[in-house]
């Protein structure tokens, strides 16, 4: 199919992060600013920080001087077919020019239809059609905010009669149309391989053809409920994603940026610099071996 | 565009919208590994999402209602007064008057009245940071004209007005355990809303106080605000007045406006 051109040189895919962060969340923001916490680097969901003023947007700018920080959008449902609101890109904007992230990221999903947004991260049909569509709005974000940005895949608990091909597929043929980067996710490809039955060794397989445009990894708890799997982001990395994480050190990079996600429940902070440990000591152990 | 994707997600935000799961059945695969609704799980983020963040901004509504007939009312609320953003912070704007119009809660106006409060504190949390004066400053700088001074609010200030104990009410749930309510619900409040050290709060006022600062905020100055204030009130005590609109950091500077 015709391609529109895009502006892929314009906006090369930049990483300045290494090793493993977590998301800062309100409970700890005590934490960092009394002292110096051992972390590589945070993330914050974009929208908490859209506001004008206040402290939210004054701790950030504050702990920005001192980690490397990634913005990771929630709330721009980039594929949805209506469209996409311009004053929400306008919002990120402004904080991307406050903050001077290191990453921005949002994810492969929709959100909204005309007069209504549904707030959560809906999955495209993985259609030719939404890619498409996708590659015309990372294109514009990406015009708009003057700089590469990275997708993310997305849990699903559904999918559609039209697919036409994996997300992975998906994801890497938009990585390589528009020049975005590709925020990894593996917990989301354990917890769809499950509820789906799909194959994460061929999700993998694509993404190993793109190791070099995977600027970040994503690990999070998941929850079970019936036979599905829920991405809740409330509890500790299991067992089966960090077999996961181990093959995409192996198999993709160990040099990927490496983040601990926990939205919910959040637990001391201490919880959560232990799983950035362990994520650090996988990391770690493939690099080693990258080196014989 | 082809009319295929906006379609889908047509039907599928309708289903979401409805208790009807049939409209988007014939987009979605049939999973052999189910047998559990997975379509039910995205309209229950859509109703977890919409209760979260309403009790985020309403929290001592969400006390006083019980949290079973709050995700009643967010679930109503959600359906009448759509998103229109993925930035939540402006969902909750509608819920005062939302509230006010709901049969169950007509013998219980003064709930509707603590929800306005609490949208002015909502909104005064991540209103524009701006450096506050205080009365030494103001008097240094204004010099022996400072009963002309016309005082400039900080972004962050908003009036509560209401017929009912709103600010007392709001006080009695800001512990875990709730405290007794001492002031008759019928007590009129005066109040302004501000932010002097990050946290946004509610000062309560006499009514001549609270109208001598309406009076600033439209510009006159502060002896034609003051001079208002002791027309209402005879014994109004300006110095302490003065001390109390200070500490509360109402204002970032003076002569704003002509």
């Amino acid at each position: 199919m015709n391609s529109p051109r895009f502006s892929v040189s314009e906006h090369a895919p930049v990483s300045t992060l290494q090793g493993v962060g977590i998301g800062l969340r309100t409970p700890h923001y005590r934490h960092f600013l009394d002292q110096k916490i051992d972390i590589d680097w945070l993330e914050v969901h974009s929208e908490n920080y859209f506001a004008e003023g206040g402290f939210d947007l004054f701790v950030l700018e504050k702990l920005a001087q001192d980690y490397p920080i990634s913005l990771h959008g929630v709330g721009l449902a980039l594929g949805s077919a209506n469209g996409i609101d311009d004053a929400h890109v306008s919002k990120l904007k402004r904080l991307v020019e406050r903050i001077q992230p290191a990453l921005v990221s949002e994810h492969l999903s929709w959100g909204s239809i005309k007069g209504r947004h549904l707030n959560d991260l809906l999955p495209l049909p993985l259609t030719h059609e939404a890619l498409q569509l996708m590659c015309d709005r990372v294109d514009r974000l990406q015009n708009s905010l003057q700089r590469s940005i990275l997708i993310e895949n997305v849990s699903s608990y559904v999918r559609y009669q039209v697919d036409q091909m994996l997300e992975a597929e998906f994801l890497c043929e938009l990585s390589q149309r528009t020049g975005c980067g590709i925020l990894l996710d593996v917990n989301n490809v354990f917890v769809n391989q499950f509820n789906h039955g799909e194959d994460a060794q061929a999700e993998f397989a694509h993404y190993r053809q793109m190791a070099s445009s995977i600027h970040e990894i994503h690990l999070a708890g998941h929850t079970q409920v019936e036979d599905c799997l829920i991405d809740d982001h409330g509890s500790q990395v299991k067992n089966q994603v960090w077999d996961l994480y181990e093959q995409a050190c192996q198999q993709i990079s160990p040099h990927i940026p490496t983040l601990i996600e926990w939205d919910t429940d959040v637990p001391e902070l201490e919880v959560l610099l232990n799983e950035a440990a362990k994520a650090r000591a996988i990391q770690h152990k493939y690099k080693q071996v990258s080196y014989v | 565009m082809s009319e295929s994707l906006r379609e889908i997600q047509e039907q599928f935000a309708a289903s979401l919208l409805t208790a009807k799961f049939d409209s988007v059945l014939p987009a979605l695969k049939s999973n052999p590994l189910t047998k559990s609704d997975r379509f039910s799980i995205y309209r229950g983020n859509l109703l977890a999402i919409w209760n979260k963040t309403l009790a985020n901004a309403y929290p001592v509504v969400q006390r006083l209602v019980g949290e079973d007939f709050f995700e009643d009312i967010a679930r109503a609320y959600g359906r009448e007064y759509p998103s229109h953003s993925g930035d939540l912070n402006f969902f909750g704007e509608h819920f005062p008057q939302f509230l006010k119009v709901q049969e169950s809660l007509l013998a219980y106006p003064y709930i509707a009245a603590v929800a306005e409060l609490e949208w002015l504190l909502h909104r005064s949390y991540y209103a524009p940071s701006e450096a506050q004066i205080s009365l030494p400053q103001l008097i240094s700088q204004a010099g022996d004209s400072v009963q002309q001074a016309r005082l400039c609010f900080a972004a962050d200030v908003s009036f509560h007005k209401s017929e009912f104990a709103t600010l007392a009410i709001w006080q009695a749930h800001q512990t875990t355990e709730i405290e007794e309510l001492t002031t008759p619900i019928h007590t009129p409040t005066f109040g302004v809303v501000s932010r002097p050290c990050w946290q946004a709060q509610v000062t309560g006022l006499s009514e001549a106080s609270y109208r001598a600062l309406e009076a600033l905020y439209e510009g006159q100055t502060l002896e034609s605000a003051l001079d208002l204030a002791l027309q209402i009130e005879v014994g109004f005590d300006v110095g302490a007045q003065l001390q109390l609109w200070f500490a509360a950091g109402f204002f970032v500077g003076h002569s704003c406006k002509e």
